[in-house]
This record gives C-alpha cells, sequence and structure tokens, in this order.
C-alpha cells in the first residue's frame, strides 16, 4: 500500500515542503505539497533531485577499514579509536539535524572544543553568528509578500527560487512598490529591478547606509559615525542610485532587507541598514544551508574547518574523522590533499563517494538528510525513507564512537547570544572591516546536496543545476 | 482546451520547469528553454497547435492530434527521422541522447497527472507561478495566433500580467 511522507526540503533555509510516496518502504516518487504554506506546492531545479539522491551511483554502500569492507561495529571502533588519541579532531558538514548537533558536545568535552568543527563552506554560520545578538526585526516569508520595499542583497532567486513568488507579488502588486538589488554583477534577480546598485558589495552597502543616516538625520547616536564615512571608501559606487534606494527603504513601511550573501561583512552592513530604518524594517537571511541556525543555537563550534586544515599542516593534528564534508572540494585554494596525506588517520563519513573518502583509511556510509528523522529548520521531521544499505546518519556514527570511548552523551544547546546594542563602537568596527578587500567568492559546490563537486556532473540534467 | 501558458513578468530562469519534466518522464524528455538575447531562458513550451504541422510532417503518424486538443507522439511509431523537429515553426521538439536517437522527445501535457486531477509538473513546480495550465479564450488578439503560410497553427503562449 503507498504511504505518503510531507518532509521538508534542506538544500536552502526556506524550508519548501514535499510529499515522497513510498511502496513498501522504499521511496518511489516525488510530488509537490500543494498548499503548504512556503512553497505552495512549488519546487526548485535542486529540490526536484531530492529523490535521485537517495539511490544515485555513487552512493556508499559498506564500511571499508583499510580497502577492505568491514562491520559497523568495527569501523566504529577505528572512529572512536581515531578520536580518542592526543592529536585528533571531528569535522561535521552543516547538514545535520538539532539533536545530532547536540551529540557534538560530549565529543568536544572529550577532545576538546577547539577541536570540533562544523564546516559551512559557504560562511552562513558567520553571518548567523554575526548577527544573533543584534536588535533587528526578522521577517517571515510572508513579510514579503506586503513590503513596500524590498532590497535584495546577491542573488536570493537563484539561492531559493521559490522565494521570488512573494517577492514579485509584492512588486508587481503596485507599481509604486520598490524592488532593488544590490549585487556584484547582473543575475537572475537583477532582472527584476526597480533600481539597482551594481558593484563590490562592501562599499555598496556602506554608501546605502550612509544615505540612510543623512536621511534619517539626527537618529541614533551611534548613527553620526556613518555620516562622517569618507568617499574614498565608496569609490565607484552609483551615488545617484544609491540615495534613490535609501529614501525609498526609508519612507516604506514595511520594508525588508532580504539578504543572501556569503561575506558576513556584507551581512552587517546590511543589517545596519535595517536598524538604522527603524520602525517597519525588517531582515529576511537566506541560507544556503537549510539548518545552519538550528545547528549554530543548538552548538557553538570552537573552531573552522579551515583552521583544522592549517593545523594538519603545522603537524599539530594527526588524526582526523570528518562526517559528510568533503574538504577537498570544499576548499579548492588549501590543497587540502597533500594536507590529508599527512595524517596518519583518515576517518572520512559521506552518502556520495568523493575525493575526501578516496584518500580516507576508513570509510563510512551515512544517510542522507531525506533518510534522519530529527529537527530540521525548526520543525521536527519524520525520515522520508530508510536508509539505503548499510548506511547510517551522523547521530549513530557519533552515538557509536561516543560508546566506544565510554562518553557520557550530553545533549546540550549552545549558550544563548550575547544581545548587542548598537553603539559607536560596533559600527566603527564594521566600518573597519568594510575597508578590506572583499573576499574572492569561490563558487561552491551548493552544499548539502552537492557536498561533492563529482555529484553534481553526475545527475542525469547537470544543466538544471546551473543555480 | 487547457493549455500552457508562460507570465513572462514572473518567469526567473530557473530551470525547475525543466527538471521536474526530466523527472517526471524518467528522464526520457526535458522541458526546453529558449534563450531570449541576454535577458535570460525561458520556457520553450509545445503550443498543441490547431493545425499542427509536426503531425503533418511525420511519415509515420507518430504525431497524433487527440480529441482533447493535444498533440501527443507514439514512442512505439516514432523513429527518429526529426522531420517534425524541422517543422515545427517554434523549435520547441528536440532531440534527447536518453532515447538513443530512435525516438524523440515530445510534451503530453503530463496527461497522466491531469487525468488524476493534478497540474502539469512543469507547472507544479514552478517556483513563482509564471507557468500556468489554463483556459485559453478563443476569443485573442490577431497578434497572439501564428500563422504558417495560411494557416493558423498556434496560439503564443507567452502573457505580461503584472
Amino acid at each position: 500500500m503507498p504511504e505518503t511522507r510531507e518532509t521538508v526540503c534542506l538544500l536552502c533555509s526556506l524550508g519548501c515542503e514535499l510529499l515522497i510516496e513510498a511502496e513498501d518502504g522504499m521511496p518511489a516518487a516525488l510530488d509537490y505539497c500543494s498548499g503548504c504554506r512556503v512553497n505552495d506546492g512549488a519546487l526548485c531545479a535542486k529540490g526536484n533531485y531530492a529523490l535521485e539522491l537517495l539511490n544515485h551511483p555513487l552512493r556508499l554502500c559498506e564500511p571499508v577499514v583499510r580497502g577492505k569492507a568491514a562491520s559497523w561495529q568495527d569501523a566504529a571502533g577505528e572512529a572512536a579509536h581515531a578520536l580518542s588519541g592526543g592529536a585528533s579532531a571531528l569535522v561535521v558538514e552543516g547538514d545535520v539535524s538539532n539533536e545530532e548537533a547536540a551529540l557534538l558536545h560530549a565529543i568536544a568535552g572529550r577532545i576538546g572544543p577547539e577541536r570540533v568543527a562544523v564546516n559551512f563552506s559557504t560562511r552562513d554560520d558567520a553571518i548567523i553568528t554575526a548577527l544573533a545578538g543584534l536588535p533587528i526585526s526578522r521577517a517571515h516569508a510572508d513579510d514579503l509578500l506586503h513590503s513596500v520595499c524590498t532590497i535584495a542583497v546577491g542573488d536570493p532567486f537563484s539561492v531559493g527560487p521559490v522565494i521570488a513568488r512573494r517577492v514579485l507579488k509584492a512588486r508587481n502588486a503596485d507599481r509604486r512598490n520598490t524592488l532593488a538589488v544590490v549585487a556584484a554583477t547582473e543575475n537572475r534577480t537583477t532582472r527584476f529591478a526597480r533600481s539597482k546598485l551594481l558593484g563590490p558589495l562592501r562599499p555598496s552597502l556602506l554608501c546605502l547606509l550612509k544615505d540612510i543616516a543623512l536621511l534619517k538625520g539626527e537618529g541614533p547616536p551611534w548613527a553620526a559615525e556613518l555620516r562622517k564615512v569618507p568617499v574614498a571608501m565608496m569609490e565607484g559606487v552609483d551615488t545617484a542610485a544609491a540615495g534613490h534606494i535609501a529614501e525609498q527603504f526609508t519612507k516604506a513601511d514595511p520594508a525588508v532587507m532580504l539578504v543572501s550573501t556569503s561575506d558576513p561583512v556584507a551581512a552587517m552592513l546590511a543589517a545596519s541598514c535595517v536598524m538604522l530604518g527603524g520602525k517597519g524594517k525588517k531582515l529576511f537571511l537566506l541560507n544556503e544551508y537549510g539548518n545552519c541556525a538550528g545547528i549554530c543555537s543548538t552548538f557553538s563550534a570552537g573552531t573552522s574547518a579551515e583552521q583544522i586544515l592549517h593545523e594538519i599542516a603545522a603537524g599539530r593534528i594527526e588524526t582526523l574523522v570528518v562526517l559528510g564534508s568533503d574538504l577537498v572540494a570544499a576548499y579548492p585554494a588549501l590543497d587540502v590533499e597533500s594536507r590529508l596525506r599527512k595524517l596518519k588517520c583518515l576517518v572520512a563519513g559521506a552518502s556520495f563517494a568523493n575525493k575526501t573518502t578516496a584518500q580516507a583509511h576508513v570509510v563510512l556510509p551515512l544517510a542522507i538528510w531525506l533518510e534522519k528523522d530529527g529537527t530540521f529548520n525548526g520543525k521536527h521531521r519524520r525520515a522520508a525513507a530508510a536508509p539505503v544499505n548499510g548506511a547510517r546518519s551522523h547521530g549513530e556514527v557519533l552515538k557509536m564512537a561516543a560508546r566506544s570511548m565510554n562518553l557520557e552523551l550530553l545533549s546540550g544547546q549552545a549558550p544563548p547570544p550575547r544581545v548587542v546594542e548598537p553603539n559607536a563602537g560596533l559600527i566603527r568596527l564594521i566600518l573597519a572591516d568594510a575597508a578590506l578587500p572583499e573576499p574572492e567568492t569561490v563558487k561552491q559546490p551548493s552544499p548539502v546536496m552537492f557536498a561533492d563537486g563529482s555529484l553534481t556532473g553526475s545527475l542525469s540534467w547537470p544543466q538544471a543545476l546551473k543555480v | 482546451m487547457k493549455r500552457l501558458v508562460v507570465n513572462l513578468d514572473l518567469c526567473i530562469d530557473c530551470t525547475a520547469h525543466g527538471a521536474a519534466c526530466n523527472r517526471v518522464n524518467h528522464e526520457t524528455m526535458t522541458g526546453r528553454s529558449a534563450r531570449v538575447d541576454s535577458i535570460g531562458e525561458f520556457p520553450a513550451v509545445c503550443r498543441h497547435c490547431e493545425d499542427p504541422a509536426c503531425v503533418k510532417a511525420c511519415p509515420r503518424e507518430a504525431m497524433r492530434k487527440e480529441p482533447d486538443g493535444s498533440v501527443r507522439r507514439s514512442a512505439n511509431l516514432c523513429s527518429g527521422c526529426r522531420s517534425c523537429v524541422l517543422a515545427c515553426p517554434f523549435g520547441t521538439l528536440g532531440d534527447n541522447s536518453a532515447l538513443g536517437g530512435f525516438s524523440l522527445s515530445k510534451c503530453h501535457l503530463c496527461f497522466s497527472r491531469t487525468a488524476e486531477g493534478k497540474l502539469p509538473a512543469c507547472v507544479a513546480t514552478c517556483p513563482t507561478g509564471a507557468l500556468r495550465f489554463e483556459e485559453i479564450p478563443e476569443a485573442m488578439h490577431d497578434h497572439d495566433v501564428f500563422m504558417v503560410g495560411a494557416h493558423a497553427v498556434g496560439r503564443s503562449p507567452y502573457v505580461r500580467r503584472s
């Protein structure tokens, strides 16, 4: 008897719902979930391929220890042994559930918080952490429907195409409604912009912020710092366009700043526009990692994957357990392969064969997000399908390793963010960061679904994935 | 008859329609897109013409105009000769390598889904609601009707409704 399960997509932070039809416990078809609040059945190209991931030819099926098939018990024992050493580290990909992230507290308690990282290759975690304590009104998806002025930062229509439904509906409802886009280059979102500001994000947003500060007159005391920003910091920005957008944003109520960027400084500048804008101004943050906010609120990592790679290069880490991440694909500029070769033991858990598992001494097949129970994106969700073959979830692997290490499974929460009231000192810090050159944006493979670059090229219709 | 309609004011060139078409039809078909200068790509949907040139061009009678108004291709009869591809004035038919060159893909308006009361896959998945499946009134402006010679072959599926 076919059974239909409703599930939530994890391929961006929007939380689109979809239906998985299963026969005899095996997922048979994907269908659109019409009537659901976020997406009303719609799915982007990535979401359409969610089911294809389950039986993908690159799926890993059985644990392998030093080139030979092994039992899960032996493989988990190897992972525990690798973590028990004095110079060990753990990197977990940012596609785990809140419950799985909570298990990291136990491991961090043993090997040290500075040796456990959650990998977000698009730096979503840095943005969430930077904005966590600021007094900003957050917008819900429905707020975009009523927004009189929406400023999109980056290219949100590419990251989460379903968000475009509400934005365009608001834009088209009234000719006076504004959709402004601040982006590095022309993109999908700019095509619909009534005003646009093209060029490097930091100077553009700084110019916008200064104009809002000037338009607000006196405003809060910290706004005075913004009015003094030298013109040299905004070289090349179309000041007339920035002034026009700032005027529209200041007058509008309600107005939403829709932010989709991998630059934490640009996100801070956009958030400052919202704080300064005052009444009716809200921020909508669109992340590429679906459960980034949930993970950040559950476990506060003491380091980053990049830092751990530097430690490996320096010889301070000798054994590494990686769950989910393809570090080789995620950090192409760091020559990760040669760093991983220095390790005495590399345990790599992944759903799909990738360049990191190719170098691993121990390979663990992991379940993908569709196969896991847990809280994702603020909602508790049942697994849409049983894990294929021998795959197990990140949580099960962590529990097995913790048991082998005789660890008590502590469940914890990250400390609540410290509330930061904007002040002149904070604004000076933001301005100092804004003056630095923007980091080069390396287009990462979309993190959750295409954690390995190879997978992107091997789907049945790669052109669909040009997002 | 209901047809596919594309609202160009809402289309964000996301290619989800092609992905959905490909998935629902088990990779035998991919909803096509047409590039318009540097503006972007838009769904190139079959018009299911009133007087279809592809049906006339097919030497094996693999293309048929169905009583419900849709134009369908029989996979068993099609030999992949490409006559319909050349005949289609709108370029909505094409090769599909998944079928090995012996057959061609053709939009059938997801008849198995619509029979269950569902929308065609491309319409159901469209993130912005740009693709719709709706009745086109017979009385349309003349400029919406495409002529090939003296034959009115089809109506434009493209609209702008800001």
